[in-house]
């Protein structure tokens, strides 16, 4: 059944292609004349990347008016009010993140306090801006996180070991480009963790319960996309350079627009369990997000089995190709082949696929599971979330 | 027209059933948890209830209602319509809808407030409920 409220608003000008960011300028006109902010990746720093794309700017007539690439996995509240006061400082009126989630995430931040002048806390909540904020352009250099096309933000609280969420619809990107040039030199088990981030994104978008005829088309096409590559995309770039083929850079080209596709579809049908373990795990136990995600994911869609065998095995349908006409038979047969595809990717490039491969003790459960519970998500997921089913799923997984 | 008249209306109903939750065996204790101090703004008429999970009163309660204005600092500040409110307490607002159209404004941590949706499930039936007993049949749904 189709929810009772749907909506769709992909405000973010997209552009994809390799070499791209060799010259952006003729995409960063409407800006021309602006003062940039540009957040980098610390492991960019000094990439020919960035080096393309400060040219580009100063091509289009953009100032960079400050540059900052010692961004942490995960910003802190702090660390967005010291960012934001030397963005203002430096009359930043233009944002520009070079990263993964978390820069973007930052970016997203840095960009709210830089603009109101106020701490983030006062944005906790749900679209409580009234008016756009400075432009933001975002430069995703990982294959999972979608940040580049959703209105949400999550910041880390060092005080309380949890994951802040901002959510406002004027968070969203202006502008994200694709370029898979910067996912040659990822390491497989950055591309593998990410983009079975990605692929949890358009899963818990497909079954949950704001699932929707307008974002199923985006989280299929991402599973599809997803499910056909991630394997290839595991491989050594450089090797297969040497080698005079492509396949590699290909299939992670795939997938950065598979990321992109799945960010679209949560950023309207939201998340469920899966994400709400891998939250908490990541707040109590510092589990990179993607990690947490794969490694929670067929343990979720098992527990959802009973409340969404149908949406599961449409899914499956859709993006696997399953058979049965029985949906239980093939959201069965949908989750076996979601887990032997995490086993292909673990084989290739050492995903972690245990919570004790991650430093999670048995002593973290009973907090981790309280937590999982008291994020967000979990309202959106098909089955209702008790306390103990999630501690057994995270027992399981140790 | 607007469901509530006055503000008094409001209070008796929407502020009335709260006073009943509060001693709800199967809603308090759930609400309790969260030790938040809500603060409900409504809009035509304009009216304010407070729920404060911090200092429960009076005894046997597990949260404190507070009617109208007053100075406590609130975690969560929820602003809407009356008609919204009265909506939401009979079950019938997509909450997600109404946070997307600002029907709703939320401000504070929204997973605790989130959190709190599955434990106030029976109020979709007690709301009405009170209704009925406070002679309001007209706005029980």
């Amino acid at each position: 059944m189709t929810s009772d409220f749907m909506q769709f608003q992909a405000p973010t000008r997209i552009v994809a292609g390799r070499g791209l960011l060799a010259d952006l300028s003729p995409e960063l006109v409407p800006w021309a004349g602006r003062r940039a902010a540009v957040l980098v990746d610390p492991a960019l720093a000094g990439r020919p990347a960035v080096a393309d794309v400060l040219a580009s700017l100063a091509a289009a007539g953009i100032a960079v008016a400050w540059q900052h690439s010692d961004i942490p996995p995960d910003s802190d509240a702090a660390l967005v009010h010291a960012l934001a006061e030397r963005a203002r400082d430096a009359g930043c009126d233009l944002f520009v993140a070079v990263g993964g989630g978390s820069v973007i995430d930052t970016a997203k931040a840095v960009n709210l306090a830089a603009f109101t002048g106020e701490p983030v806390t006062e944005f906790l909540g749900a679209n409580l801006l009234r008016e756009p904020l400075h432009p933001l352009i975002a430069i995703p250099t990982t294959v999972g996180t979608g940040a580049e096309v959703t209105a949400a933000a999550v910041i880390a609280d060092r005080t309380d070991r949890r994951k802040l969420t901002l959510h406002d619809r004027f968070l969203t990107p202006d502008l994200a480009v694709l370029d898979p040039a910067v996912t040659d030199s990822l390491p497989p088990p950055v591309v593998a963790a990410t983009a079975m981030d990605a692929l949890t994104h358009a899963i818990e978008a497909y079954t949950g319960l704001q699932h929707s005829p307008f974002a199923d088309m985006w989280a299929a096409e991402a599973g599809r996309r997803i499910v056909r590559n991630v394997v290839t995309a595991c491989g050594d770039a450089a090797e297969d350079a040497r080698a005079g083929v492509s396949a590699v850079p290909a299939a992670r080209a795939e997938l950065q627009l598979a990321a992109a596709m799945a960010g679209i579809a949560f950023n309207h049908s939201m998340v469920g369990v899966i994400h709400a373990m891998a939250h908490a795990l990541g707040g109590m136990c510092g589990v990179a997000h993607g990690v947490a995600n794969s490694i929670m994911l067929c343990r979720g869609l098992r527990y959802n089995m009973d409340a969404a065998a149908d949406r599961i095995a449409a899914f499956g349908r859709a993006v696997l190709g399953v058979p049965y006409a029985d949906d239980r038979e093939a959201a069965a047969d949908t989750i076996a082949a979601i887990a032997q595809l995490q086993a292909d990717v673990a084989a290739v490039s050492g995903l972690p696929t245990r919570l004790s491969a991650v430093g999670v003790r048995a002593a973290d459960l009973d907090v981790v599971a309280a937590r999982a519970l008291e994020d967000g998500t979990v309202l959106w997921n098909p089955r209702e979330v008790e306390l103990d089913d999630v501690r057994g799923m995270l027992a399981s997984a140790l | 027209m607007a469901v509530f008249q006055s503000a008094q209306e409001l209070y008796e109903a929407i502020a009335g059933y709260f006073h009943k939750a509060k001693f709800d065996a199967e809603i308090g204790p759930k609400i309790a948890k969260s030790g938040l101090v809500i603060r409900f703004e409504y809009s035509d008429p304009d009216s304010v209830i407070t729920v404060d999970c911090k200092r429960p009163e009076p005894e046997g309660a597990y949260f404190a209602i507070i009617e109208g204005d007053n100075d406590l600092n609130p975690d969560v500040l929820m602003t809407m319509k009356a008609d919204i409110a009265h909506q939401f307490w009979l079950g019938k607002v997509n909450l997600l809808a109404a946070l997307n159209r600002r029907q709703i404004v939320a401000k504070g941590p929204i997973p605790k407030i989130l959190a709190l949706l599955p434990a106030i499930k029976p109020a979709y039936e007690q709301y009405p409920q009170h209704l009925r007993e406070i002679g309001r049949t007209d706005l029980a749904g």
